[in-house]
């Protein structure tokens, strides 16, 4: 009787723990996918956007980031090689070859199509999110958590996200965006092709960011390549530095 | 151009950095190449440079320029070279230059410690009509587009420990390619930054031998993703000045070791939903005139062409106290094109100045650009002073 009583409580304990996991290990977990909480990352970003018929000029950018900050130089089209892109925090300078001092950047100056400046940086939704587990839903045939997001501080690129985490590889497969208001800004599903060697792990890492617009048919892919992990020293996000 | 004692100490460096580590050298570069045409159209009555005879202002000039980024790196070194090349024609006459704008050679000495040499642009702050808080470029090109501002000749031993704050010490060499004997030479400047979430600012001291020291300091502030505040302010004695006084009989006199001014820049600008950006800058100038004090000028330097020389030769960097600069321009960021919208205004003497620059991309490697300039006032009134207008037109081609 008494190890029926064991097995039926296990069975609780194990169905609670499936019902609603740790959010936030979850959200720290995924995060490492997408360059969050590593030590620094080093990757190049191939930026595609197409508003209704209209194809835009493709992009090219190096970019290094670590937890609360970021410099992307573009590579490409030609005409903005050299270009770079400073974020520490939520000031954002921009600075090219030629020009006589760093332009500040609002965070409504965005780089290209849906892509938020934010969005070619690490990301760091541990950090910048309390999260909650609100469900579960089969997405492509894969079981995921949904988590709920809500902002921390103001220096996020968004108010709320509603966040479908897969459960066995513990990524983040798809993404809405929201307002203050509530209302649906953007879309976003990731992809996972790359692999990074991480605490002796190889863990999957973001291939793919497509971002759709809710309003217009607007949307914007971010191909990522060549990632590496490794600690960046400050001196390379010191807006002295990088004119 | 670059000294021969730099260019030996740089390649000095070099060499022995390559030995010392047998690592590859790795090199990419890009660059511009600029092809454009001035006008210029000077006052006939103007009082400071009557007929043109004194500035001498030339009417229709055509540029091509060069402007190239080459860099190279092993593993800890990094080096940096923006040469230019120009050939220029001035009402037929050719010129041609060539000298390096910019260079610097870098490594990090420990995961916070960093050294550097080289031509270094000593900009910063975010005011756009004149920077207050630095003594090397008060006038910092940004109402010009096209202008490139070249580098001061710096050695910088800098302290980084986190992407928060930074320390660095300066050892100034000379003002590089734009050269003024002893100017800055053997000089130090000392600059700290701070950055928090939603602001970023600075101080710094400079100090040249046998000149008073400098002090400046520059913060900007955001409030969400609309509002940008900021301020910048330097105080400083500069070594000569030429004063105004009101009685007319005085002549124009160069004062060694005046009194120390302070000046400062207030800004506020708004990011509209858009991308496009308006800012409003109001800049008190302390070494610039009163209203009394700049008629009597104009009235001095009108009296004979020796005074207006004078006046246009040694008067201050602006004539006057207080400017209000508004700024309208497209997203920076946006890929097809540019656009900025400036207006400058004189509250001493009431005089204004409107500015359109434009740039349309015109491929993938090609844009065009234009800027005219339109001084609204008299000959008398600081704007209007020089010049009618002024336009410049080019194309633009990346390498």
């Amino acid at each position: 009787m008494r190890r029926w009583i064991l097995l039926a409580g296990l069975l609780v304990v194990t169905f609670s723990v499936h019902a609603a996991p740790d959010a936030r290990v979850l959200l720290k977990q995924s995060d490492h996918s997408r360059g969050g909480g590593l030590p620094g990352i080093i990757w190049e970003i191939r930026l595609a956007t197409r508003e209704g018929e209209k194809q835009g000029e493709p992009q090219r950018l190096r970019v290094k980031a670590i937890t609360d900050a970021s410099v992307a130089v573009t590579l490409s089209p030609p005409r903005f090689q050299g270009a770079k892109l400073l974020q520490v925090g939520r000031n954002m300078w921009l600075t090219k070859p030629g020009l006589s001092k760093p332009i500040p950047i609002s965070p409504r100056q965005r780089m290209s199509g849906q892509a938020a400046n934010g969005d070619i940086a690490a990301t760091n939704y541990a950090n910048d999110y309390d999260a909650e587990w609100v469900g579960e839903e089969v997405l492509n045939g894969e079981p995921c958590y949904i988590l709920a997001l809500h902002a921390l501080h103001k220096r996020t690129t968004y108010d709320r996200v509603r966040y479908w985490v897969s459960a066995p590889r513990q990524v983040g497969v798809r993404a809405e965006f929201y307002s203050l208001s509530g209302k649906l800004i953007k879309s976003a599903a990731f992809e996972y092709g790359n692999h990074v060697e991480y605490r002796g792990r190889r863990i999957p890492f973001i291939s793919r960011m497509t971002i759709r617009d809710a309003l217009i048919d607007s949307e914007t892919v971010m191909e990522f390549g060549e990632v590496t992990v490794q600690g960046i020293p400050a001196f390379e996000f010191d807006i002295g530095q990088t004119q | 151009m670059i000294s021969k004692k730099w260019a030996a100490s740089m390649l000095c460096v070099i060499f022995a950095a390559n030995a010392a580590q047998a690592t590859e050298w790795r090199g990419d570069w890009d660059g511009d190449l600029y092809g454009y045409v001035d006008e210029l159209r000077p006052r006939g009555d103007g009082i400071l440079n009557p007929e043109n005879r004194i500035a001498r202002f030339i009417r229709h000039s055509s540029r091509i320029e060069m402007r190239l980024n080459l860099r190279a790196a092993t593993r800890d070194w990094r080096l940096a070279l923006r040469p230019i090349g120009a050939l220029q024609w001035d009402a037929g006459k050719r010129t041609e230059d060539l000298y390096l704008s910019r260079w610097q050679l870098s490594r990090p000495l420990s995961q916070t410690w960093h050294v550097r040499a080289g031509r270094e642009l000593l900009t910063w702050g975010v005011a756009q009509f004149r920077s207050p808080a630095n003594p090397f470029y008060f006038d910092n090109g940004r109402s010009k587009p096209t202008r490139e501002l070249t580098g001061m000749d710096v050695m910088t031993l800098a302290w980084v420990p986190n992407v928060r704050g930074s320390i660095a010490v300066t050892r100034l060499m000379g003002r590089g390619h734009d050269e003024e004997p002893g100017a800055w030479r053997n000089g130090h400047l000392i600059r700290g930054e701070l950055r928090g979430d939603t602001w970023a600012g600075g101080g710094l001291w400079a100090k040249q031998p046998g000149e008073a020291f400098f002090a400046g300091l520059y913060l900007q502030c955001n409030f969400g993703d609309e509002v940008l505040l900021y301020g910048e302010a330097g105080s400083s004695r500069p070594r000569q000045t030429l004063p105004s006084t009101h009685d007319l009989t005085q002549p124009f006199v160069i004062e060694d070791a005046p009194t120390r001014h302070g000046s400062m820049l207030l800004g506020a600008a708004y990011t509209l939903d858009n991308g496009q950006n308006l800012a409003v800058e109001y800049l008190h100038f302390g070494q610039g005139f009163s209203a009394a004090k700049s008629a009597a000028y104009a009235v001095r330097a009108s009296t004979a062409p020796t005074t207006a020389a004078q006046a246009f030769n040694e008067g201050p960097l602006l004539l006057n106290r207080d400017y209000l600069h508004l700024v309208w321009q497209g997203n920076p960021m946006e890929a097809m094109g540019y656009w900025r919208l400036m207006l400058s205004h004189n509250l001493v003497d009431s005089g204004s100045e409107a500015a359109v620059y434009s740039e349309i991309a015109l491929g993938s490697r090609a844009s065009g650009f234009a800027l005219v300039v339109l001084p609204v006032g008299n000959a008398r009134q600081e704007f209007s002073a020089l010049l009618t207008g002024s336009l410049t037109l080019g194309l633009k081609l990346a390498l």
